[in-house]
């Protein structure tokens, strides 16, 4: 009698042990779930932010060389698919054509230094290099909680349980096309230059 | 054995050393002014913690002011942003804290802002500043003009979106592009001839009576000890990368 009350003991023991964990994994899974999606939102939030300057810098840039149709023209493609994007995936996919047309263009403003000279073209680029500079710092975050779902989720045995709750893998934000690894950099006169920090990293 | 132990105990000891100075050299804040490449004289210092201290009571905005000697293999805007984090410059939750971060060395400038603040002092502001109250001093090598008539524009724009008014009478002033021009030479003559037979007595009567300058007062009257002994911090907010840099 007693072995059996001790069995039914431990069995107990055992089962209450693989319901806290269950309960508490559960709760960690939520939370950093939670964290990437909040800091993919401060990303997604730079992104666009960068997407509205984008028509102001194409319009200066139209009124020196209005020949370029097919960088401008790539451009918009690129912004309106980032801005009609339902999910990270497709906008980073979208974002990254657009930083590859952003790099051309700043590869024509090169050959334009009354353009580069011009006050109100300096503030754009000051907004604008701003603006890469809060992505960098969005990325890196996002990165980083990324780093800890991913490993979480895909884990043993906390696995099982993400899978359960139906938990993808959130998809890292970094460079997809090899020609874009290199970074452009305007100089302009007065001591400012413009590093498309968005395209240098990997992961 | 024992030998061995000091070997290993060695090895140890580097190998904690080096992963140390893997992290960026960051120096710990005194105050609201940081003058650690010592290009600031002791009048701006003082006139700069006034301003900061003044715009923190009456808006909560923290601005701090911070030279280093050069931020070595490091990005001028990672430095930056790493030390805003460390600092927590500006308040947990409302974010409104700004770093204005000199280096002598080379010659770069960075301006952060954080999420609260960057309403008031977007990219395109922060570089109208910086190109005409900053630069322009420092390619003279006045880095106290430039510093003090920058963070004076921060501050006043910041304190005029809040509806306060800073009463240390600061007023930013552009560099002149040159000292002293023949129009000036003019003008102080002209000046001069007409006032002389009003400015004798005055200066006789100084000399005797007791002429008393109201100036003494204006700046840093009751912020004397604000920072004496140790600093406590700043108020833990953070950065989103928002701001300009600048070089010279």
């Amino acid at each position: 009698m007693k072995g059996l009350l001790g069995v039914i003991s431990v069995i107990l023991l055992i089962v209450i042990g693989v319901g806290i964990f269950y309960y508490s994994s559960y709760n960690q899974l939520i939370k950093i779930n939670e964290d990437v999606k909040s800091a993919w939102s401060d990303v997604d939030v730079q992104l666009k932010r960068r997407a509205d300057l984008i028509p102001n810098l194409v319009n200066s840039v139209k009124g020196y060389d209005a020949h370029e149709k097919e960088v401008f023209e790539h451009i918009a493609d690129a912004r309106s698919k980032l801005i009609a994007a339902k999910n990270p995936k497709d906008e980073l996919k979208a974002n990254s054509a657009l930083e590859s047309g952003i790099s051309r263009l700043l590869v024509i403003v090169e050959r334009y230094p009354e353009l580069k000279a011009n006050e109100e073209f300096t503030r754009l680029m000051d907004n604008l290099e701003g603006t890469e500079n809060r992505i960098s710092v969005a990325r890196k975050r996002y990165n980083d909680v990324v780093k800890i779902y991913n490993s979480t989720i895909l884990s043993f045995p906390k696995n099982i349980i993400a899978s359960r709750m139906n938990l993808k893998p959130a998809p890292y934000f970094k460079i997809t096309a090899p020609q874009d690894k290199i970074p452009p950099k305007v100089e302009f006169g007065n001591g400012t230059s413009l590093i498309l920090k968005g395209s240098l990293c990997a992961s | 054995m024992l030998k061995y132990q000091i070997k290993y105990f060695l090895s140890l000891f580097l190998i904690l050393f080096a992963f140390s100075s893997f992290a960026y050299d960051m120096p710990k804040p005194v105050g609201f002014v940081n003058d650690f490449a010592h290009i600031m004289n002791d009048k701006t210092i003082k006139e700069l913690t006034a301003l900061s201290s003044e715009l923190e009571q009456k808006t909560g905005v923290e601005l701090v002011v911070v030279t280093v000697n050069s931020v070595g293999k490091n990005d001028i805007f990672d430095y930056s942003v790493e030390m805003f984090q460390k600092w927590g410059i500006g308040k947990k939750g409302k974010d409104n804290g700004i770093l204005f971060l000199i280096s002598k060395n080379d010659r770069k400038l960075r301006i952060d802002t954080g999420y609260g603040v960057e309403g008031i002092l977007p990219d395109g502001l922060l570089g109208r500043i910086r190109d005409k109250y900053i630069i322009p001093y420092f390619k003279k090598g006045d880095y106290d003009s430039g510093i003090l008539n920058g963070s004076i524009a921060i501050a006043t724009t910041v304190a005029k979106s809040k509806g306060v008014t800073l009463n240390g009478k600061f007023q930013a002033r552009r560099a002149k592009r040159k000292a002293f021009s023949l129009m000036d030479l003019i003008l102080v003559i002209a000046v001069l001839i007409f006032f002389v037979p009003y400015i004798f007595p005055i200066i006789f009567g100084a000399m005797f009576g007791s002429y008393r300058s109201d100036w003494d007062n204006s700046l840093g009257g009751g912020f004397g000890d604000g920072f004496g002994g140790g600093f406590g911090g700043f108020g833990g907010g953070s950065t989103g990368g928002g701001g300009v840099g600048g070089s010279w």
